[in-house]
């Protein structure tokens, strides 16, 4: 089982690398980072008036930093980083220096397109899991990631059983919250430059391939952690009731809790938000309300795999639980506590609100409905 | 799991097909920047090959305003003295990296003949093949960097002038932009710099990993 963390920590650290590889080598060809549109456009206002045809555009490399001399440097790094990955996978048995130095060129290698993206994101994996190699693959802490996001049920029951794991539990919950408040702030603050700067800034954006930044990126990541920690306890409270009290089963807040924050995983995939830039309307509307609904979907259903496992009931019984804990869930966080913190009308982050409120309560009324079809009130 | 020696095997074959490609892509090239190709909507790229051929094109979006051509370096505009000097300087590097490519292709026939065991011996040459191999390409780089700007700059105009008009004196070192034009090295010169950290990196490999 360990050789298997080892295996799947070179093959994932070599694809990576391989693929970061082939980027540096196309931005070498190119002169410039690559950027991918759907059709050229000669000016910004194309763009910026609600058109009926999508435009997007997906850029590989920061472009004042992928340019002159320093191509040299990302070349360099990305022929260390496919010789370190080879080496980890022609040496198994000695995977923490290469491992580390992965790990880093990676990170490092996300300014020269990060391999398309992806590259980096699979060395990164690939990488943690060498610097964990010791451990079965299940149990490193990418291992877990990478399981419940394939709905592996196996994996909730290892977290069941094992309260150790609270404490990886909330750093999983920071990490995500990291994450996708990264992805959703540096989504945000280019799509207001696009849409209130001046035409330079935004032509910067949109069509040179720049993303900017600006250290107030960070505030809404590092503020909303504390708030995520909320959410989470409230969600693991809620179920904790359905499940101990309503249904009578016999566990533990802290199981659920560490189920939950697992969960939350499909979440971090928010980051990715930034790496695709649309023309108006789609640019406020349609890209970061599929992102949210595919990510939240997906965590619902790791939710359902995560309580299926936990309360060891039927799927319909689960999806019920889930359904009814999310109409509670909901409206106590995004309608009490966001417009308690947040005076303001204003919600910094991307949400999706529901209104009237009338509309939403008969959304909870649907979901305890349907709960109770699925069977979330019959005791077995 | 792939065996040792085939992955090695693959390495240095992917490190033979970076040192054969390199004398044959253009080493220099002056391009306008993506900034600048949207504003006009005209996209220049010209680019020096080691054989002494130029290749020039001009995208526009007006109709028939398009050029795209190939001359070879005796059809530029300056003085045959500067053109001759170029012309060698291009022919020098030219046969540094084709030296390398030969080496190249040597040290991978060594690889391969090394895995069987009537030629084990060739191993132990093999590694220092593959460090004289990458230090070729290394030097090629290297002097090619060191001249190509000196050289360019001696001419009148660097792109054909169908083209555009690029004075040469405008070229000050070997990476740089001026005004909407970037210049520097292409991507024949990035390949042999791959080639060099490449054979490095399997000669390390090849040391340190033992089957």
């Amino acid at each position: 089982m360990r050789e298997r963390t080892t295996f799947s920590a070179a093959i994932l650290s070599l694809i990576g690398a391989v693929l970061i590889f082939l980027n540096v080598l196309a931005i070498v060809s190119n002169g410039s980072s690559i950027i991918v549109s759907s059709y050229s456009v000669s000016s910004i206002g194309q763009l910026l008036n609600p058109s009926g045809s999508l435009w997007y555009r997906i850029a590989f490399g920061v472009p004042a930093f992928v340019e002159g001399p320093l191509i040299i440097l990302w070349l360099m790094l990305a022929v260390i980083n496919l010789t370190l990955s080879i080496f980890l996978y022609l040496k198994p048995e000695r995977p923490i220096m290469p491992s580390f130095f992965i790990l880093i060129f990676s990170l490092c290698l996300y300014i020269a397109g990060g391999g398309f993206i992806i590259g980096s994101l699979l060395g990164i994996i690939g990488s943690s899991l060498g610097l964990q190699s010791r451990k079965d693959f299940g149990e490193t802490f990418f291992g877990k990631l990478f399981k419940v996001a394939t709905f592996d049920s196996k994996v909730f029951g290892l977290i069941k059983e094992n309260p150790k794991l609270l404490r990886e539990a909330t750093m999983t919950i920071i990490f995500i919250t990291l994450l996708s408040g990264l992805g959703c702030s540096l989504y945000i603050f280019n799509a207001n430059q696009v849409l209130h700067s001046n035409p330079e800034i935004s032509t910067r954006i949109l069509l040179h391939g720049e993303t900017l930044f600006d250290a107030s990126v960070l505030n809404l990541p590092i503020t909303y952690i504390g708030l995520s920690i909320i959410k989470w306890i409230l969600l693991s409270l809620i179920v904790f009731l359905i499940g101990s009290k309503l249904l009578g089963i016999t566990t533990q807040l802290d199981a659920i809790a560490r189920s939950i924050a697992f969960a939350y995983v499909p979440v971090s995939l928010q980051v990715f938000l930034p790496f695709v830039f649309l023309n108006q309307p789609f640019l406020t509307i349609h890209w970061p309300l599929a992102v949210i609904i595919i990510t939240n979907l997906w965590m619902i259903l790791v939710l359902v795999v995560a309580i299926k496992q936990l309360f060891e009931v039927t799927t319909p019984k689960a999806v019920g639980i889930v359904m009814l804990s999310g109409s509670i869930y909901w409206p106590l966080t995004y309608k009490f506590i966001l417009p308690m913190v947040f005076t303001s009308n204003v919600v910094p982050g991307v949400f999706f609100d529901v209104n009237p409120n009338e509309f939403v309560l008969l959304l909870i009324s649907l979901a305890s409905v349907l709960s109770f079809i699925l069977g979330v009130f019959t005791k077995d | 799991m792939i065996p040792k020696k085939l992955f090695i095997i693959g390495f240095a074959l992917l490190t033979l097909v970076f040192s054969i490609a390199a004398p044959f892509f253009p080493w220099w090239r002056a391009y306008t920047s993506r900034k600048s190709d949207i504003e006009s909507g005209t996209s220049i790229r010209v680019e020096y090959g080691l054989l002494g051929s130029i290749t020039a094109s001009k995208i526009t979006n007006v109709e028939n305003q398009s050029v795209s051509m190939s001359i070879s370096i005796s059809e530029l505009n300056a003085t045959e003295q500067d053109k001759n000097a170029l012309q060698s300087f291009l022919y020098n590097t030219w046969c540094l990296s084709i030296a390398g490519s030969g080496f190249s292709i040597l040290t991978f026939v060594f690889i391969c003949l090394s895995i069987g065991e009537k030629f084990v011996f060739l191993k132990k040459y093999t590694k220092y093949l593959m460090i004289v191999t990458g230090i070729i390409f290394f030097v090629s780089s290297v002097y090619f960097a060191s001249q190509a700007h000196v050289l360019i700059s001696k001419l009148e105009n660097v792109t054909p002038s169908q083209v555009y008009y690029f004075s040469g004196k405008e070229v000050r070192a070997f990476f740089g932009k001026i005004n909407s034009l970037i210049y520097g090295p292409s991507f024949g010169w990035y390949l042999a710099i791959t080639g060099f950290l490449l054979n490095i990196s399997l000669s390390l490999l090849t040391i340190k990993v033992k089957e």
